[in-house]
């Protein structure tokens, strides 16, 4: 984790071009806020593909689910605000597998989930999860638990009160959508939600 | 019949004296059920009445037997009485309790039944928010004890405080006297409110020493206690001197000890965004664009998230979002208000936004206003079919914040509207 993050700095291009010590707590808080927009909107575009699918595929769900977190968590690692010891993408997995134990088995590489690891039906610890409903559900709803662990860290890192409840409401939304659509992910689901497929 | 009326008499007078009884026994329970049954039997028996006041369980309570009472007997002397004593005791607990508007309600109407009581006036008067009416119900009360200290040395209070908000008004910036407050001070010539950002930014008529001095004072102020006055008036004194990315600064430190005030807020984000864009497009600050006119843009989205994503990215610019999730909606809203800008999704359920666009174009009172399309299809034919739709414009998601802004603004800005209707 430390090697991930100890590049930070060169990693961090600020939106508007000042440096990030140079920014006022507004700049900063306006430069965090739209990071966060623009990883809701890619977000919500995989979500979208997750959507379109029907029936939908367990497969393709978690590799999209996947996919969400590790966006989420690549964008932890450039966010100067963010301490080391702040999250890491095992802790948040440890923390939703109290609830979803299955998420504790997912395999983690350099704070990212190792999607073909997961995905590929050959693996000895996930494949069975396209078999079993309750197994893919349990570690779909824990993936989205995941991604709340990040949201609610990304809400410690504003200044203004103002902002931080914004982008609570916000990612309140998303994730609201998020746990509808995968509801639907379960190979034994027989309601189909009908053709809105959004775009 | 006659019988019958004889014998309710006697029952009536029965219970009332076992009530009566039962009253001074202490056996409040039976002596309410006992008067209860004898007002009953005749709802014009004032002594039943007045007896049911005495064992109320609350003032309200008691005041309405009271009125009961008057009603039978206007002039019941007793009961009169009593009706002061409650009115005043049940105004001096709610007022208590902080409901000051019924207090007053009460205590007004004891003030009716007894004027002359000066403890009425001086619980009307603490019940008053007006200035002009405390000191009215004061003096009352000091008609009729003028050796009370206490009400004068009110009295004298409510007298300055109102004195000291006529006096005259001084500047912040620069501590000259005015006949009244006002947004640009006819002496140091600073503009004093934040309602109108090009004037104060712009303003060249500010006398700069003074505005200095302001600063010196109040940077002063702001290292021995930071509080709001002395950021907000630094901001004011740096946006007079044009000098915004430290104003904003400020300014910020202001609102975070007013977090409440949200018309700050939305100000504060506004200069921001101005400073930022200046600098990354390297203008001078003589030349800098407009600040944004607020615009009301309609999102049809069925995507809570991106009607969410986009009243978050607009709102913070000052813009008013009204969201549709739908036609129906849609259509809805634009009998409503005629927005100057539609984001309109393409892939809807039960219809596809081409076919909003078109409905859009050719209403009378919406063909005029431009419609965005906002798809995550990036297809060559999905933007010229939008074009055909008569869409001006197109943004794929997933979006930039500032791309989304950008575009907006960009099609809102009238002359720029023109140009698109004089090229069609």
């Amino acid at each position: 984790m430390g090697a991930v993050r100890r590049d930070k700095e060169t990693k961090y291009t600020p939106i508007n071009g000042v440096p990030y010590e140079e920014m006022t707590e507004v700049e900063r808080d306006f430069e965090l806020e739209d990071r966060l927009i623009f990883l809701v909107a890619q977000l919500e575009q995989l979500m979208i593909r997750l959507m379109e699918q029907d029936p939908p595929q367990p497969a393709a769900a978690l590799e999209l689910l996947v996919e969400m977190v590790n966006r989420t968590a690549a964008l932890t690692e450039i966010l100067p605000s963010v301490k080391d010891d702040d999250v890491t993408l095992l802790r948040s997995l440890e923390d939703a597998s109290r609830i979803h134990p299955l998420v504790h088995l997912l395999p983690v590489e350099n704070n990212r989930l190792l999607i073909e690891t997961i995905v590929g039906a050959g693996h000895s610890r996930m494949g069975y999860l396209s078999a079993s409903p309750t197994s893919l559900h349990q570690v779909c709803q824990g993936l989205v638990l995941v991604l709340r662990d990040h949201f609610a860290l990304f809400e410690t890192l504003f200044y203004s009160p103002t902002m931080q409840d914004r982008w609570k409401g916000l990612y309140h939304v998303f994730v609201s959508d998020l746990l509808y659509a995968v509801t639907d992910v379960q190979p034994s689901h027989s309601v189909k939600r009908g053709n809105e497929a959004r775009g | 019949m006659s019988n019958l009326g004889i014998t309710l008499t006697q029952t009536g007078a029965t219970l009332l004296r076992e009530g009566i009884a039962a009253a001074k026994a202490g056996d409040k329970p039976s002596a309410r059920s006992l008067l209860t049954r004898v007002v009953e039997l005749d709802a014009a028996n004032a002594l039943g009445w007045l007896w049911l006041a005495s064992l109320a369980e609350s003032g309200e309570q008691a005041i309405e037997y009271l009125r009961r009472v008057l009603a039978i007997e206007p002039q019941h002397e007793q009961a009169l009485e009593f009706l002061r004593r409650v009115l005043l005791t049940q105004g001096i607990k709610v007022a208590k309790a902080g409901d000051k508007a019924e207090a007053q309600v009460y205590l007004l109407e004891a003030s009716e039944l007894d004027p002359g009581n000066e403890a009425v006036w001086l619980w009307l008067a603490s019940t008053s928010g007006e200035s002009a009416k405390t000191e009215a119900w004061l003096q009352k009360a000091l008609a009729i004890n003028p050796t009370n200290k206490r009400t004068v040395e009110w009295l004298e209070r409510i007298r300055l405080a109102d004195s000291l908000s006529k006096s005259t008004w001084r500047c912040p910036l620069c501590d000259a006297a005015g006949a009244e407050k006002s947004e640009r001070c006819q002496h140091c010539r600073a503009v004093l409110t934040l309602t109108d950002l090009e004037a104060i930014i712009g303003n060249s008529e500010a006398d700069r020493a003074a505005l200095h001095q302001a600063l010196e004072r109040y940077r002063r102020q702001a290292e021995q206690q930071a509080d709001f006055n002395a950021n907000y008036y630094l901001g004011l004194a740096y946006l007079n001197l044009n000098q915004v990315a430290e104003a904003v600064k400020h300014l910020h430190r202001a609102s975070r000890r007013r977090p409440e005030d949200e018309a700050l807020k939305t100000q504060i984000g506004l200069l921001w965004r101005r400073e930022n864009a200046s600098q990354t497009n390297g203008v001078q600050p003589k030349e800098r664009k407009p600040l944004v006119v607020p615009r009301t843009i309609l999102i049809i989205d069925d995507s809570a998230t991106v009607r969410k994503l986009v009243a978050v990215t607009l709102e913070r610019r000052g813009h008013r979002v009204i969201a549709a999730d739908g036609v129906m909606e849609a259509l809805a809203k634009l009998n409503e208000l005629t927005p100057d800008l539609v984001l309109l999704d393409i892939t809807l359920p039960h219809t596809d936004g081409y076919q909003i666009c078109n409905l859009i174009k050719s209403a009378a009172n919406t063909k005029g206003v431009p419609v965005v399309i906002l798809s995550g299809k990036d297809g060559f034919f999905d933007k010229v079919r939008g074009r055909t739709a008569g869409a001006v414009g197109y943004i794929t998601k997933p979006f930039e914040p500032a791309t989304l802004v950008r575009t907006v603004e960009s099609y809102c800005n009238p002359s720029h509207r023109s140009e698109q209707q004089e090229e069609r």
